[in-house]
């Protein structure tokens, strides 16, 4: 049998009360797209469902000095709408764009998003790339986790039981991007999605980049290999070559009822170019190779 | 089993206080109340017949936490029609432009147009299909549920020139 | 061939809309699962844990002592637990057609899908608990999941009652094909395999049941087969009389709501509480435990002149009926019938073999039969063209079957046959746009055509018929009542259509009674593409002697009201009653002296004549299908369906060579659908149609040893608003049906030619062919890294 108690926290302090209270009973709800399915299937069961839906300070984009601040209660249309995000971090905006379906984005958050860590979270390869960082409290202190450091495997995270996500922060890049490959258009898990931003010096060069992926791995992963690959070098076919013959290292996909492995590893090295070459600003094409 | 919970919502307009589990969804809450118009068709938030309107935002209730609604306002298919013009305008050419066979992802699909049309949606077909890819129909193709929110687009003015 | 006479219709060919459109607008339709009732109970079937096993048995105690659950039923509590299936056909065609119908398992399991047990609770939740507590005893076995194996000699008993996996045998045969091949100058051979396929409507099964003060066993279930109250009633050994459905509007139905669904478990759980009992299906119950689109492996081996004349073909289709008979037997004669499509082989043979598996049942699904063997006729006529070094609509055009040709039975169809008109429409409209190699955006470009036939109306050997009543009212409104079950395609309003047109009425002065078995005469299935056909013309049948009184009596006012005349000569004239009664036209709620239309009566005047005078108000009609005997299966000949409609479908996509993904760009859909009654709805049904079976196309449902791992939406993936294209729609009207006005069956054709028309496209893009329904990105991009390896 479902056993449930609900209880509405009005404000962060609130929730950071309740959390501490409840400890290993305490399990937060936001946008819910995620809980009620969990709930249903009675993957989650015996807990107090906290209610953050309404806490105000934790929704918002905010831009300053060059960083950008999102609430972990922001909903994904606020992002997938957002004018700021579409110029100053492309990457986010456009996973938000191919996040689900419009009525599911007016409810999911980006908090929920990262916290629920599954290898397929759309949110989570553009964060990566844009190498965020996740504002974390508990009651009586704060913490920042660097986004590579967030996800621990298929729906864990270093977040403990009394811990709620504030934030997550990044330096503006509007050289990043982000591609998803699904089987259908919309309300689609993601098969592969890879993200990537860079900075480059006036000659061209990459000085500064990231890449990531998602669902090639138990969790969204770094491209290490695929990045050094082009880190220092100015974007031709031979450094592209490279790039994708680079990603295989990076990832360990798996068969699942969505694609092959074999398939995660033939197209993963190819949206990863794409994304590249898009943050470079070259116009890689998109539809294929002609 | 868990306990039942009073839940304050005002519901097509009417302020209501039902009896819910704690972690009973929208949907449930609804249709336990005889608000039949939400439909529900999958229970995973994958099909979009249970679409309402929360605080004017076009949400699957199946998937939405209906505690965590307390205190908001949801409008229904239903409900919209007998108060809103909008509403009643895009339930008119649905009717008219043969948008409805089985009628089943009807409710949801107004709603998702309603919300479209709200926030300035154009008489823009692509723009259409994205607004309501959330909403799965079996029977028509999309092509004529297009038409009906297109022709409501025009009717107010929203052609791209 | 017949064309219908011509008639001006004011209403006919309108868009006009539904009469049950603006309650489904506003909310307002119930569906099987709106319905509450006092003191209602939760029904809950538990399924089986295993696709194969051998049922030892079930303690059922705990489950009985969970306080608030009032009846836990097994097949010891069935009344009659095997009974044979019926569709609602009038005749017992019995032999191999009625397969045994189990209500719950005894023996051995056959599939995931066979219920163990029943609950009823007072809560869902309570029933959902109380299955968990049912003890049941399996022992696993090893099951068949493939019909080529379970026909093999010593493989896996799939049924404890018969012994062989063998459902049934039918052959088609015309010409000599064994001869014919010396005749060939190209033999093309393949293998095809069309993939099983979701129904996927939005609404699953559902509904409830109670017992009416009159011991009445009443059900509210949404159902394509109103007729299964016979059935229902056999399982409960109760009379007939006894067990009503009253209909309710299905959410979607396309095949999966013609078997039985919820009703025998409602009624078993009603009967044994002595309460309402309600049960809904979950998703995943509906996607696991309903029937499937028959799986089946298709060999096609094809003579051609090298001048691109078709010469022979042999077919030989094995099809997986999975763990019941159901409706296999019927799609099975589909299959053969369509096996060698719709071309003119002067010789050609088609056998096919059905199987038991331990994979979900196969029954109906929109296109039953006739949509696997279309793909895999249409893929295989592609083939021979590229190999002729033709073009894809030259060599269809060529051998294309045309009025007066046989179909391969021998029987010549007696509506028109549009073939010739559908490719030419279809393929000028697809070259306004240039095929190109590439697109711009650097996608390669592909182009598909395809072409099919399929019947409207049942198998000719069921004796199928249907009627309609309709009664005046005082008013002038008519009162339209059939007992036909809406599924979504509008069967109910097109009635009151046609009956609004012959009274000369506005369409909602015609209310529509539908779908209860007990108070609407019954009009046979929604299947088959049938209800148009069948109680549209029944409907007709039904207007006519009432047209004839209300002729005979407003000749008689009209006479009375205008003549005698005085003519300018001093003459006075006067016709006659009948040659006024043979000049009226019935229109604009008025009945009309055609040569002066100033002469005229309000329709509810005549009426009120009528019935001063205590005249009838009332009539039902009946119209009954083309009826022959059940044929020889193993040499079919003859009708075996009353007429064909035929389809043509063009295709453009584009696909992404490095990732597979591809895009339909465009999708044009056309059909001779002889006369379309309702605009609106005809072509609902041809956009819908074709989106529904492109979505074939991708759609998985990933079975593994008899279990569907794609068993929810969010991994059983039909088309949503921004994959399907916008739909071009063709309709010709030839007016050469046996429907009323001359109309034809469009709701199945309209989903056949689609499939192998973008899986040609698919094939035309890449350059490599695809002998399978499903063609993910996956694929694709298989298929093109194993060309460019095979080239390097």
């Amino acid at each position: 049998m479902k056993n449930f108690e609900f209880i509405k926290a009005p404000d962060v302090k609130a929730a950071l009360a309740l959390l501490d209270k409840e400890k290993d009973h305490a399990y937060l709800v936001a946008g819910s797209t995620n809980a009620m399915v969990d709930i249903r299937a009675g993957k989650v069961n015996d807990r107090t469902l906290i209610g953050i839906r309404d806490i105000d300070a934790l929704s918002g984009i905010k831009f300053s000095r060059g960083k950008i601040t999102i609430g972990a209660g922001t909903t994904i249309s606020e992002i997938a709408n957002s004018a700021l995000l579409a110029k100053k971090a492309p990457a986010l905006f456009q996973a938000a764009n191919d996040f689900a379906d419009p009525t599911t984005r007016n409810s999911a958050t980006i908090g929920g998003n990262i916290a629920n860590a599954s290898p397929a979270a759309d949110t989570a390869p553009p964060l990566l790339a844009l190498k965020a960082e996740v504002i974390i409290a508990k009651k009586g202190s704060k913490r920042r986790v660097p986004m590579e450091d967030f996800f621990l495997g298929v729906n864990k995270t270093v977040l403990e039981k009394d811990e709620l996500i504030l934030a997550v922060e990044f330096s503006a890049n509007p050289h990043s991007a982000f591609y998803k490959v699904g089987l259908r258009n919309a309300m689609a898990i993601s098969v592969v999605t890879a993200a990537a931003s860079v900075r480059k010096d006036r000659d061209g060069k990459i000085t500064d980049v990231a890449i990531a992926l998602g669902s090639v791995a138990p969790k969204p992963v770094r491209a290490y290999n695929a990045e050094k690959a082009v880190l220092g070098k100015k974007l031709d076919d031979k450094v592209i070559a490279d790039l994708m013959k680079a990603v295989a290292k990076d990832i360990s996909p798996i068969d699942d009822v969505r694609a092959s492995a074999e398939y995660r590893k033939d197209v993963a090295p190819v949206i990863v170019k794409r994304v590249l070459c898009k943050s470079c600003g070259i116009c890689a094409n998109e539809g294929g190779t002609k | 089993m868990s306990n039942l919970l009073p839940l304050t919502l005002k519901v097509n307009g009417e302020e209501k206080t039902f009896l819910a589990s704690p972690h009973a969804s929208l949907l449930r809450v609804l249709r336990d109340n005889y608000y039949w118009d939400v439909k529900c068709g999958c229970e995973e938030g994958d099909c979009g017949t249970c679409t309402v309107l929360l605080d004017g935002k076009a949400v699957k209730s199946c998937i939405t936490l209906a505690h965590n609604c307390a205190g908001h306002e949801v409008w229904t298919d239903k409900g919209l029609g007998y108060n809103d013009e909008i509403t009643r305008m895009i339930q008119d050419a649905f009717v008219e432009c043969g948008s409805i066979q089985c009628g089943f992802c009807t409710p949801g699909m107004i709603v998702a147009a309603k919300h479209y049309i709200d926030h300035g949606g154009i008489a823009d077909r692509k723009e259409i299909r994205k607004a309501i890819s959330g909403n799965l129909c079996r029977c028509t193709g999309y092509n004529k549920i297009v038409d009906a929110i297109y022709k409501v687009a025009v009717e107010l003015g929203r052609e791209v020139r | 061939m017949t064309i219908t006479e011509k008639k001006n219709f004011r209403l006919v060919g309108n868009r006009v809309p539904r009469h049950d459109a603006i309650a489904k607008a506003r909310g307002e339709q119930l569906y099987s699962d709106d319905w509450v009732m006092p003191n209602m109970l939760y029904g809950k079937v538990l399924r089986s844990k295993y696709p194969s096993a051998i049922l030892k048995g079930i303690d059922t105690s705990k489950a009985k002592a969970l306080p608030g659950v009032h009846a836990v039923l097994t097949w010891e509590d069935v009344p009659l637990n095997q009974e044979v299936t019926k569709f609602g056909q009038m005749r017992d065609v019995g032999g191999g057609f009625e397969g045994l119908y189990k209500v719950l398992a005894h023996g051995k399991i056959r599939s995931k899908a066979e219920p163990i047990a029943l609950v009823a609770a007072e809560t869902q939740e309570l029933a959902e608990e109380a299955c968990k507590l049912i003890e049941v005893d399996y022992e696993v076995t090893e099951g068949v999941y493939d019909p080529r194996e379970a026909l093999k000699d010593g493989a896996y008993l799939v049924s404890s009652e018969d012994d062989t996996n063998r459902i049934m045998d039918t052959m088609i045969r015309m010409g000599d094909v064994d001869s014919a091949w010396d005749k060939c100058d190209l033999i093309v051979e393949n293998d095809f395999y069309a993939t099983p396929h979701d129904h996927a409507y939005l609404e699953t099964e559902s509904g409830m049941a109670w017992i009416d003060e009159n011991g009445v066993i009443t059900m509210r279930v949404g159902t394509q087969v109103l007729e299964h109250y016979r059935t229902i009633a056999n399982v409960m050994k109760m009379p007939h009389t006894k067990i009503r459905n009253m209909g309710v509007p299905m959410g979607g139905g396309f095949g999966g709501k013609e078997d039985i669904t919820v009703e025998t478990f409602l009624c078993l759980l009603t009967a044994a509480t002595r309460r309402p009992v309600k049960m809904v299906w979950s998703r995943e119950e509906s996607i696991e435990c309903h029937s499937k689109r028959h799986p089946e492996y298709l060999h096609y081996k094809t003579g051609v002149t090298k001048d691109g004349h078709v010469v022979a073909q042999e077919v030989n289709i094995v099809l997986d009926g999975g763990s019941y008979t159901y409706c296999t037997p019927w799609v099975q004669m589909y299959s053969t019938m369509n096996g060698a499509g719709c071309y003119h082989f002067p010789n050609s043979r088609c056998t096919s073999v059905s199987a038991f598996t331990n994979n979900t049942f196969s029954s109906a699904n929109r296109g039953f039969g006739a949509t696997q063997t279309n793909f895999s006729y249409d893929r295989q006529m592609d083939i021979i063209a590229k190999k002729l070094g033709m073009s894809p609509y030259e060599f269809r055009r060529m051998n294309v079957l045309r009025n007066g040709d046989p179909q391969h039975t021998g029987f010549v169809p007696q509506g028109h046959v549009a073939l010739t008109e559908l490719l030419d429409v279809v393929w000028e409209k697809l070259n306004e746009v240039p095929k190109v190699d590439y697109l711009p955006d650097g996608r390669k470009f592909g182009r598909g055509i395809a072409c099919a036939q399929m019947g409207y109306g049942r198998l000719c050997f069921l004796h199928d018929n249907s009627r309609v009543a309709l009664r005046l009212e005082l008013d002038g409104t008519v009162t339209l009542r059939a007992g036909v079950p809406d599924l979504g395609g509008g069967q109910g309003s097109v009635l009151a259509q046609i009956a609004a047109e012959e009274f000369g009425l506005p369409i909602e002065d015609v209310h529509p009674y539908v779908m209860d078995t007990h108070l609407t005469p019954l009009c046979g299935t929604t299947t088959a593409t049938r209800q148009l056909y069948m109680s549209g013309n029944a409907c007709i049948e039904a207007c006519k002697p009432l047209k004839a009184a209300l002729a005979r009596k407003a000749a008689e006012i009209i006479k009375a009201t205008w003549w005698p005349v005085t003519t300018e000569a001093g003459y006075e004239w006067e016709p006659d009653i009948a040659n006024i009664e043979g000049q009226l036209e019935f229109h604009d709620r008025k009945i009309y002296y055609a040569p002066d239309p100033q002469k005229c009566v309000d329709f509810k005047t005549v009426v009120a004549h009528i019935s001063n005078e205590g005249g009838e108000l009332f009539n039902e009609g009946q119209f009954n299908a083309p009826a022959v005997e059940v044929p020889d299966l193993s040499d079919i000949k003859g009708q075996i369906l009353p007429d064909m409609t035929y389809t043509c479908h063009g295709v453009d996509v584009a696909v992404d060579e490095e990732t597979g993904e591809y895009e339909i760009l465009r999708l044009i859909a056309a059909i001779d659908c002889g006369k379309a009654i309702n605009r609106n709805s005809c072509e609902g049904q041809v956009e819908g149609g074709a989106i529904y079976n492109l979505g074939w196309v991708r759609e998985d449902l990933h079975w593994e040893n008899g279990i569907t791992k794609a068993n929810n939406f969010s991994t059983y993936l039909i088309p949503t608003a921004v994959d399907a294209p916008d739909v071009e729609t063709i309709l010709l009207e030839s007016r050469g049906g046996i429907g009323p006005y001359g109309a034809k069956g469009v709701g199945e054709p309209a989903d056949n030619s689609i499939c192998p028309a973008t899986v040609n496209a698919l094939s035309d893009a890449v350059g490599v062919e695809f002998f399978c329904t499903n063609v993910k990105p996956e694929d694709v991009l298989k298929a093109i890294k194993e060309k460019n390896k095979k080239n390097k």
